[in-house]
């Protein structure tokens, strides 16, 4: 018997509850499982859901929405949990580094105490202990000189050095899974190196999960064993990040992967995906890409496609895709 | 004899000086000494990390900010000899497009009025009739249609609102936009459609861009030129293609090693060196805390931007051992 992977998530569905009354559906039939020490790419563009779904496995769903399905981990479901339960997991099993390093860490506290506060907390160190544990995490993040940085505030510090605090922070606790979401979309790209490295680093050590959400499709082929392609809260596809860049199956990946922009040899234009990002509640009828897409076929409005395995290891959301498999 | 250029950038250095409140005032160099030229009807490449000054150039060549030393010619003009009247009514040839589509349109005013907005400086403002033809005309020249002028900038996305500050950009006819980070807040499928937007512009309506951007794949994919500015300093310059295809100064050539890639799968095997402290101004090159083939003459002596082939040129000592018939492998691992 296989033992049950770190997170498997199962038929996660999310939706809003609306101020007007009503309910609009965001995440719809998500799932995926991840080991221990491996990594999971979830690409998509702004309004994928992308980032409600590192919430949702973080326990921080907003009070307004509804969720359905299983997120299990370390064999509970972490959507059955009460806020005491989840607050032995959040932080200290599951780490998060958020989007912004200049909001996500507190003005008013040195970082050295913001991130031996965890410590304090989960672990009942004393604060002396825990804030020697802060300077070597901050040195272990290569924040050079920790000892005095420690007792600094986020705003003499640069945007990089905060989001390594924020790496710092979120790696105190030793969590079994991190969810990095956009952790270097603020950062130059020499930095977003260092700080990717770091990330990669401590996986490999610590035998971490890792989800990296991200638009950035050059940073997932950098990190990630496995992508996930989201769009309009539905996985589009799914598979090993090199067959998923190079042989992409749904035509939505393919449509982002041409819109990447490189440089075109007869001066032509670049390739686009006509419109934009549909709203939650003007989806398409069928295939929410559909409106969008250069190879549909009437079929593909008619009913929403099915998730599929098209072979072992891959899973795409497009009926063209399964007829093309089929032949 | 060569045409001139529409923009001509020489000697320009912008200091910022920082009064705190416990110690001395110290002195920041935004710009430094920095020479450029653009030519008409080109698209023109900044690239760089944050804090190199590269919104610093933007903000003096569009006349926000004032230099500490060096001009700004603009067609001929010295931006900085005018007096307010002549500045204002020079206004109209450049314009720029900012990075945040969603706190540079004004929430409260119709699209329409945001985009008639820069014509009153011209000279003779055009009427109301006129007016709204002529703003039916740009949004529709930007894929946009003439009903959307009655329209409130929230009720648009991203790349719909880009479109909107482009066609507020090029409503009086400008001859130069600049656009500083235009496309990096938007989506990729809407960037690539920003992108094409203004190649389009460029080819139909002749205007120069100088696109200033931290992301190299977007110069790569639409500058004609592009220079490479660390900090406060232009270090390289020459055609985007040839600058991305062979570097000759190592910063750029960091640069493009460290940017992401499709293509790059997996963790690079080459360990990025830790950045060392800054170095001080104006005593060598800045950049030889973090450059692999720093030698003993870069600490003291500051590196000028000098031709190395034709349209080619860097300001780095060593550049000779980054031309492509040399062995770059071997110079790197010194």
């Amino acid at each position: 018997m296989t033992e049950a992977p770190l997170l498997s998530v199962e038929n996660l569905a999310i939706s809003m509850r609306l101020p007007a009354g009503g309910h609009m559906q965001i995440l719809t039939d998500v799932g995926f499982a991840l080991n221990a020490g491996e990594t999971l790419g979830v690409v998509g563009e702004s309004g994928s859901g992308k980032s409600l779904l590192s919430l949702a496995i973080m326990g921080l769903l907003p009070g307004a929405a509804t969720a359905t399905g299983r997120i299990m981990f370390e064999g509970r479901n972490l959507l059955g949990l009460d806020d005491e339960a989840l607050c032995t997991v959040r932080g200290k099993r599951v780490g998060m580094i958020f989007q912004e390093p200049m909001t996500a860490l507190n003005p008013a506290m040195t970082v050295g105490d913001q991130i031996a506060e965890g410590l304090v907390w989960h672990e009942g160190l004393s604060w002396k202990v825990a804030r020697a544990q802060a300077v070597e995490l901050l040195d272990r993040v290569r924040i050079a000189d920790a000892k005095r940085r420690a007792q600094t505030y986020p705003h003499e510090m640069s945007g990089g050095q905060r989001q390594r605090v924020g790496i710092a922070m979120a790696l105190a606790l030793k969590p079994a899974l991190m969810i990095a979401d956009e952790p270097t979309t603020a950062l130059d790209v020499t930095v977003q190196a260092e700080v990717l490295d770091i990330l990669d680093d401590l996986r490999r050590e610590y035998g971490m999960a890792l989800i990296l959400v991200s638009h950035d499709l050059g940073v997932i082929a950098r990190m990630c064993a496995r992508t996930v392609v989201m769009y309009a809260g539905r996985r589009m596809e799914e598979g090993p990040t090199r067959d998923v860049l190079t042989r992409p199956l749904n035509p939505y990946s393919r449509g982002l992967l041409r819109a990447v922009p490189k440089r075109r040899t007869d001066g032509g234009r670049l390739d686009t995906i006509p419109g934009s990002v549909p709203g939650f509640a003007k989806l398409p009828p069928g295939c929410c890409f559909s409106d969008r897409c250069p190879e549909r076929i009437a079929d593909c409005q008619e009913a929403e496609p099915a998730w599929a395995i098209p072979t072992v290891g891959r899973g795409v959301r497009c009926i063209r895709a399964m007829q093309e498999f089929a032949r | 004899m060569k045409k001139r250029p529409l923009l001509d950038i020489r000697c320009l250095t912008r200091d910022y000086v920082g009064n705190s409140l416990f110690s001395k005032p110290h002195v920041n160099r935004a710009l430094d000494d920095l020479t450029m030229t653009v030519d008409a009807g080109t698209i023109h490449g900044i690239v760089g990390e944050s804090g190199c000054g590269k919104s610093t150039l933007a903000r003096i060549v569009m006349g926000l900010d004032r230099p500490t030393s060096g001009e700004v010619i603009f067609d001929g003009d010295e931006v900085f000899r005018l007096n307010d009247k002549e500045l204002k009514r020079k206004r109209r040839d450049f314009q720029m497009v900012f990075q945040d589509p969603f706190g540079s349109l004004n929430p409260r005013h119709t699209v329409g009025r945001i985009v008639a907005e820069p014509l009153h400086v011209l000279d003779a403002r055009p009427g109301g009739a006129e007016t709204r033809d002529k703003v039916a005309a740009m949004l529709e020249s930007v894929g946009l249609t003439a009903a959307h002028a009655e329209r409130h900038p929230h009720e648009f996305s991203g790349g719909q609102r880009q479109r909107i500050a482009i066609a507020r950009a090029l409503i009086t006819e400008p001859k130069l936009v600049v656009a500083d980070e235009a496309v990096s807040a938007l989506d990729l499928s809407v960037q690539a459609q920003v992108l094409n937007l203004l190649m389009e512009l460029r080819e139909k309506r002749g205007v120069t861009f100088l696109f200033i951007t931290h992301n190299l794949a977007v110069v790569d994919a639409i500058a004609d030129m592009v220079g490479v500015m660390y900090r406060g300093r232009m270090v390289e310059t020459g055609p985007a293609q040839e600058v991305f295809a062979s570097p000759l100064h190592p910063y750029t050539q960091v640069l493009a090693a460290a940017e992401p890639s499709i293509e790059k799968f997996g963790r690079p095997a080459s360990q990025p060196k830790p950045i060392a402290a800054i170095a001080d101004i104006g005593v060598g090159c800045s950049f030889r805390n973090r450059c692999p083939i720093a030698a003993a003459r870069c600490a003291v002596e500051q590196p000028q931007l000098r031709t190395l082939s034709p349209g080619r040129q860097t300001a780095c000592h060593r550049a000779e051992d980054l031309l492509p018939s040399s062995q770059p492998a071997e110079a790197l691992r010194i």
